[in-house]
């Protein structure tokens, strides 16, 4: 223990006394800073106090240096704990409190103290050295923690639970306060909570006139009639699919399985486009039907309809994994119990199967809903005069007058809708479902449907599947198209103007998407396995610690689905912009964005992995002595490959997918490809975008296939192996 | 004699969850070198208490000690235990080699040493030629024996075996369970034993600790248990002894005549005499035939089983249903047959009712 406490204090030392304590403009990574520590550029924290008298910063070193004294004494392990603890919260303290009671220009609170100190000219951003010390003191905590606990407590355990809550706090809770914090923020620059309720239930958010009136509805309105909408209409169309994929002997089913791949692959107004190019004014559709039937090309695509179409086809294949798991879920024997009983196939359908379904149901029914609440992109690419809560924020930001205390309370609509909806779908699931997985084998056969369902759902379901298949194929056609319904002649133009290379002096990537196109990998490719490990690292302490408070931690690290990408990304800008924590402009920020976002993936993929390794295998390691982060490295990562796997690519693909996070967040140096994509569709130029589109979804298939190569080649036995379909299943139901 | 093995010292040991408390104040001293099986009922505590040994559950209060030294605060990685598992717990991505090597890896020896170790151990557990196979291409016996030998090579202070051979068939569990003592009982461990199997228990233990709704009940030699069980409790659960209740008429130093249903029989003084009392009978001591005598109670056959080397019976009589085993087998009853149940003129013993 005290090994380990002088290591992290160490530690802090050289971040106070070394390393440079703000924020650098050129980056951590350039090294500028190691040329000349002393340099007054680059101050320590150490050299500020000395040099500059930046006396606030003395009171976490003095915290520090009491950390040093505390392991000299001669103490009891119970004795040292408690001054760990002590130092360590009074130095953190300390740091945060300065952090922010000196802002960039100058003090924000505190003034009289702070008055005529050198704390009248600000301070920008903490910087790696700052970091270090935070760093140092969380661990410090930790290990004291763990030193007033007796037996099972593990000093690596309390630590990875210590960094996981910081990291949550700082990057979930953090912005999302400030989010708070602007909403109640009045004209004047103070804050009051008239406003904010006033501006919160105005009608221009929650008006009705669309129904009574002859005005347009508020974005509130229509996003909740959308989401039920497009709710009840995935669920519908996902039990279709779902009952042909298990209950009939349709021959087509694995390219029903492909379908299901299609969306986590696409990004999100990629559907949009493909629509356009069918039924917009000069869509394939609109353009025959004019010169067949003489109907009139209209605007009728842009607006509910065509964001609800788009809406459709992107989350039918989630409801039909969803719907999937549901429909196997009912137990074969109830069935032929029921027929047994003399009951005919309709009767068993709606007297048994149906309601023993009813949970499930309820369940893609909500993921529908939230999943349809925080789309942005189809929205924006079809919305026309039809606003929704998640484009409204978004022109918030960037129209005319950047109004973000507007934003910010819009996002707070949008925010409880979804976490209303999130609460009560855990509620839901909560509930002791009747449904029917017992562990029990189960033998026997599902009945069949009766001849009228089954036609009524290949009715439904092939004609759909049709059309789904079509507006993928327009992706790839339209990216060939000169210039979709005035010159449809074949050209590759898009693909050089976008991805075009020079071989003349050397190799030049002249094409115009290059810059976003390699800043999406680098980023998506140093985020993915950021995200797997801390989703995994949140599942084993789910699963496999019991400690205080556990409950409150699963749903705080679940929370973050239930947060729309829109209300992230100002949550974001706002939180990052200033100091203490500065990142906007950084590649840095995007990284953390998708970690947090794309977390509960992981935790879901990782909890659902681990629930099937026997706990014994983890006592088995720990009574033979191995603490542990070695029975965690020996024992148990070797036995989630899959689910690791299945977290990377997860990640990895949403990183690039993503948008509607990912658009407040770029800078002119950090541009990722959708908000590239975004900007082409704003300039019209659909064929770029769409060629931009068919590239990333190229490279997603290909990096998924290179992922299952190299990760996929540990064989793993059969008994542990974790069912790969299931843990799809789970990812894509995490998904929200 | 392993000199690393240890004598452990349980102190006042109480664990609650929440406020369900699954072992109240248990006291227990083993001595080094002993096998010392932790018996009763499901959810009487003894899984609990054996996990508290490993250092897998804190304890809630009270102190365990190996070797008079205090271990209570120590996590399971620091103390010098050695499990076996249930569900065998053998790693399934790590060969049988790489399994017994794991906790002398873990611990830091030599390459060298591991291997000659592991080795070592894996002859002992009679599975030399099998280091390179994966624990899912053996027989569930092999299995465990791998599990055994992994936890015997780390030479531990104490080893904790928990339902070892539930997993196993018949046959097997008691192939195994010889093994295991004799391994125990040649190189000297302290070892402690859980199971719900009163026959294991009798068969592997120098001593027997029987638990009850956290609690021990009652805790000694195998034989002590069988023929002096201090209750009703005890009685039933190791000898499936039939628990009669009876009157004491006369007590001198050494004896008790007492009476059943007015049937009077001489038993050995229980220690403390109290009243209402039992008399503990073993089923073999009961014998049924259809003629009366001074010790018989007259009864009616309710069941009756065949088992080929016995009958069993279940005769109601006035007082109480008794189960007979009858070894004899020179006559058999039918269902409903009346009969005469003859109460053995010694090896009984009283119990508390």
């Amino acid at each position: 223990m005290k090994n380990k406490s002088l290591l992290w204090l160490l530690f802090g030392a050289t971040g106070a006394c070394l390393l440079p304590w703000y924020a650098l403009e050129d980056g951590f990574w350039a090294f500028t800073w190691i040329r000349s520590l002393s340099d007054p550029e680059y101050p320590s924290a150490l050299v500020l106090i000395l040099e500059q008298s930046h006396w606030w910063l003395m009171p976490p070193l003095v915290a520090l240096v009491a950390g040093f004294i505390a392991i000299m004494l001669p103490m009891g392990r119970k004795g040292l704990s408690r001054m760990l603890i002590a130092v360590s919260l009074l130095g953190s303290f300390f740091v945060i409190v300065q952090g922010f009671a000196i802002g960039l220009n100058e003090p924000k609170i505190f003034l009289s103290l702070l008055e005529g100190s050198s704390a009248a000219n600000g301070q920008p951003g903490l910087g790696v050295g700052a970091i270090m010390l935070i760093a140092s003191f969380l661990y410090l905590l930790t290990i004291g923690i763990a030193g007033l606990k007796k037996g099972t407590a593990d000093i690596f355990i309390i630590g990875l639970i210590g960094t996981i809550i910081t990291l949550v706090g700082v990057f979930v809770f953090f912005p999302i306060a400030h989010v708070l914090i602007t909403a109640f923020e009045t004209a004047d620059g103070g804050y009051g909570a008239s406003r904010f309720f006033s501006r919160y239930f105005s009608g221009e958010v929650w008006g009705l006139n669309c129904l009574v009136g002859d005005g347009v509805c508020g974005p509130a309105i229509n996003s909740v009639f959308l989401a039920t909408m497009t709710g009840v209409g995935t669920t519908l169309l996902g039990l279709t699919f779902a009952l042909i994929a298990t209950r009939t002997r349709f021959r087509a089913k694995r390219l029903l399985r492909i379908l299901t791949v299609l969306p986590i692959i696409t990004p999100p107004f990629v559907i949009g486009l493909a629509l356009i190019l069918l039924f917009g004014r000069a869509g394939v559709v609109t353009e025959w039907s004019y010169a067949l039937f003489d109907i009139e090309k209209s605007r009728w695509l842009y607006g509910f309809t065509g964001v609800y179409l788009s809406q459709l086809l992107s989350f039918t294949p989630i409801a039909f994994l969803v719907m999937i798991g549901v429909v196997e879920g009912v137990s074969p024997s109830m069935e032929e119990a029921s027929q047994t009983m003399r009951a005919t196939q309709w009767q068993t359908f709606t007297q048994v199967s149906l309601p023993l379904m009813r949970p499930g149901l309820a369940n893609a029914f909500l993921l529908g809903f939230i999943e349809s609440l925080a789309d942005f992109g189809n929205p924006l690419v079809l919305g026309g005069d039809f606003s929704v809560l998640s484009t409204e924020i978004y022109f918030a930001i960037v129209g005319a007058v950047a109004d973000t205390s507007r934003a910010a309370v819009l996002g707070m609509v949008l925010l409880t809708l979804t976490i209303t909806a999130f609460l009560f779908q855990r509620w839901w699931l909560g509930k002791k479902s009747y449904a029917t997985v017992t562990g029990k084998a189960d033998s026997g056969q599902n009945s069949g449907l009766n001849s009228g369902l089954k036609w009524a759902c290949y009715l439904v379901a092939i004609p759909w599947a049709v059309f789904t298949a079509i507006v993928y194929c327009m992706i790839v056609y339209g990216s060939f198209v000169k210039l979709w319904g005035y010159d449809n002649s074949f050209t590759l133009e898009h693909y050089i103007s976008t991805f075009g290379v020079k071989t003349e002096g050397g190799l030049r990537f002249v094409g115009s998407a290059w810059d976003s196109y390699i800043t999406t990998l680098q980023i998506a490719s140093i985020a993915a396995p950021l995200t797997a490990l801390l989703g995994l690292l949140t599942a084993y302490v789910l699963v496999r610690q019991r400690f205080a408070g556990k409950d409150l931690f699963e749903f705080s690290t679940m929370l973050s689905f239930a947060i729309p990408g829109t209300v992230v990304g100002i949550s974001y800008i706002l939180a990052f912009n200033v100091p203490p924590i500065e990142l906007t402009g950084t590649g840095i920020i995007l990284i953390i964005a998708f970690m947090f976002r794309n977390m509960p993936v992981g935790v879901r993929g990782g909890i659902a992995a681990m629930s099937q390794l026997d706990k014994s295998l983890d006592e088995a390691s720990i009574t033979l002595g191995a603490n542990s982060f070695t029975t965690l490295r020996r024992v148990i990562a070797p036995l989630l490959g899959p689910a690791i796997l299945a977290a990377l690519i997860y990640s990895f693909v949403r990183a690039i997918t993503s948008v509607s996070a990912v658009i407040f967040l770029v800078s002119a140096k950090h541009n990722m490809a959708t908000s590239f994509i975004v900007g082409r569709v704003e300039n019209g130029e659909f064929g770029i975008a769409i060629a931009y589109s068919t590239v990333l979804i190229i490279t997603m298939l290909a990096a998924i296939l290179l992922l299952q190569l190299i990760v996929g080649k540990r064989k793993l036995r059969k008994d542990t192996r974790v069912q790969n379909t299931e843990n799809k299943t789970r990812l894509v139901q995490a998904n929200i | 004699m392993n000199t690393k093995s240890a004598s452990v010292k349980l102190d006042n040991v109480t664990k609650n969850y929440g406020a369900v408390t699954a072992v109240i104040n248990l006291t227990l001293a083993i001595k080094a070198g002993e096998l010392v099986t932790l018996l009763g009922p499901s959810g009487c505590g003894k899984t609990t208490m054996l996990r508290m040994i490993a250092g897998l559950e804190e304890v809630t209060s009270g102190s365990i000690q190996f070797n008079d030294l205090d271990v209570t605060d120590q996590s399971a990685t620091y103390r010098n235990v050695a499990m076996v598992f249930q569900s065998y717990a053998l790693f399934p991505h790590m060969s049988v080699l790489d399994n017994v090597s794991y906790g002398l890896s873990v611990s830091g020896f030599e390459k060298k040493k591991i291997k000659a170790k592991a080795l070592a151990g894996l002859a002992m557990v009679g599975l030399t030629g099998y280091e390179s196979r994966m624990p899912s291409e053996l027989s569930g016996g092999q299995q465990q024996r791998v599990a055994v030998a992994r936890a015997v090579v780390l030479e531990p202070e104490v080893l904790l075996f928990d339902e070892p051979l539930s997993n196993l068939d018949a046959k097997l569990r008691r192939h195994v369970r010889e093994e295991i003592r004799q391994i125990q009982q040649e190189l000297g461990l302290t070892a402690v034993y859980v199971t719900h199997d009163q026959e294991e228990a009798m068969a592997v233990s120098d001593k027997i600790v029987v638990m009850q709704r956290g609690e021990i009940a009652q805790a000694g030699s195998p034989s002590d248990l069988y023929q002096s069980p201090e209750s009703a409790f005890i009685a039933d659960f190791i000898g499936d002894a039939n628990v009669i209740p009876c009157t004491t008429v006369s007590t001198d130093k050494n004896t008790a005549v007492i009476s059943v249903d007015g049937v009077l029989i001489n038993s050995t003084a229980a220690k403390t005499i109290s009243t209402p009392l039992n008399l503990v009978v073993h089923p073999q001591n009961i014998r049924v035939s259809n003629e009366e005598s001074t010790t018989s109670l007259a009864g009616k056959i309710q069941h009756a089983a065949f088992l080929g080397s016995h009958i069993e019976y279940e005769v109601k009589t006035e007082v109480a249903t008794l189960f007979v085993i009858d070894n004899q087998m020179q006559s058999r009853y039918q269902k409903d047959d009346s009969v005469f149940a003859h109460l053995p003129k010694n090896k009984t013993s009283l119990v508390p009712a």
